[in-house]
């Protein structure tokens, strides 16, 4: 299992995971997912570009980032490709829920409009 | 299944999550030679490793695991076109109906995921357990794709 995370533009974390996920390799996703958001990171793009399998105990970790990243005004974008993956989120009924799209531009796209439109809003907001 | 010849592998393991990996390749191999697509093979992979990490989750207590005596048996039945998994364990078991209550729900609820995708993504699944008897769990995949 490879974990790698960053943050882009300054407010844009990316968390990287390649392998296979599973009840074996989710702790350590977990504990990179948890420390990301530990730094205040409200916007989280997790790519699974290169993971070949995810079953419930993956899910669960997407699924509480996502509304970790809620709580604070913000969301999740996933990034997976790999048939089984996107069969996984399909099945379960999360692929809506969790933002799953098939490219990083496409998942960096969507976060930033939907942290454009909370921007809108709290202006519109602060003028009330 | 059907009553032609069916070759029996047995996978017998701790219970630990170190060896889902393995599962997943034995049981892929071995519905491989029954003749099912890469796509029902990641189903059958996916509904496997649920089945073996609710045993290591639920089955038993930490001294147990921490002891070795803690262990689960995977069996496969490989047929023409279909194959039977079952999953089996000597834990602390449980009242089926508890659980089959439950994971036909939709939308699934998290902690219920499990379940629910091995539901989703074979074609049979029974579960036969009883407080304090071990659990066995089974399922089918028949080619589909």
């Amino acid at each position: 299992m490879v974990i790698e995370s960053r943050l882009v533009d300054g407010w844009l974390a990316v968390v990287k995971v390649a392998g296979e996920l599973d009840a074996y390799s989710a702790p350590q996703v977990r504990e990179q997912v948890e420390q990301v958001i530990a730094t205040g990171a409200a916007w989280l793009l997790m790519d699974l570009t290169e993971v070949e399998y995810i079953d419930s105990v993956g899910l669960g970790i997407m699924i509480g980032a996502a509304k970790r990243t809620n709580d604070r005004g913000g969301d999740l974008a996933i990034v997976a490709v790999h048939p089984q993956v996107l069969r996984v989120f399909q099945v379960s009924g999360t692929k809506e829920l969790l933002n799953v799209v098939g490219s990083v531009a496409e998942a960096q796209a969507l976060l930033a409009a939907a942290r454009a439109r909370g921007s809108e809003q709290a202006a519109r907001g602060g003028e009330g | 299944m059907s009553a032609l010849q069916r070759d029996v592998l047995r996978l017998e393991l701790p219970c630990a999550a170190k060896y889902l990996q393995v599962v997943r390749l034995a049981v892929g191999g071995a519905a491989d030679r029954a003749g099912l697509s890469v796509e029902d093979i990641h189903d059958l992979k996916v509904a496997v490793t649920e089945a073996c990490t609710n045993v290591i989750d639920h089955a038993f207590d930490e001294d147990a695991i921490r002891s070795g005596r803690a262990r689960m048996v995977v069996t496969m039945i490989i047929g023409e076109g279909e194959i039977r998994v079952e999953v089996e364990d000597e834990g602390r078991g449980f009242e089926p109906k508890h659980v089959l209550a439950h994971f036909n729900s939709a939308p699934p609820q998290p902690g219920r995921l499990g379940l629910y995708l091995i539901r989703q993504m074979t074609d049979e699944l029974q579960i036969i357990s009883a407080p304090g008897s071990g659990t066995k769990i089974s399922f089918v995949k028949r080619g589909s794709r």
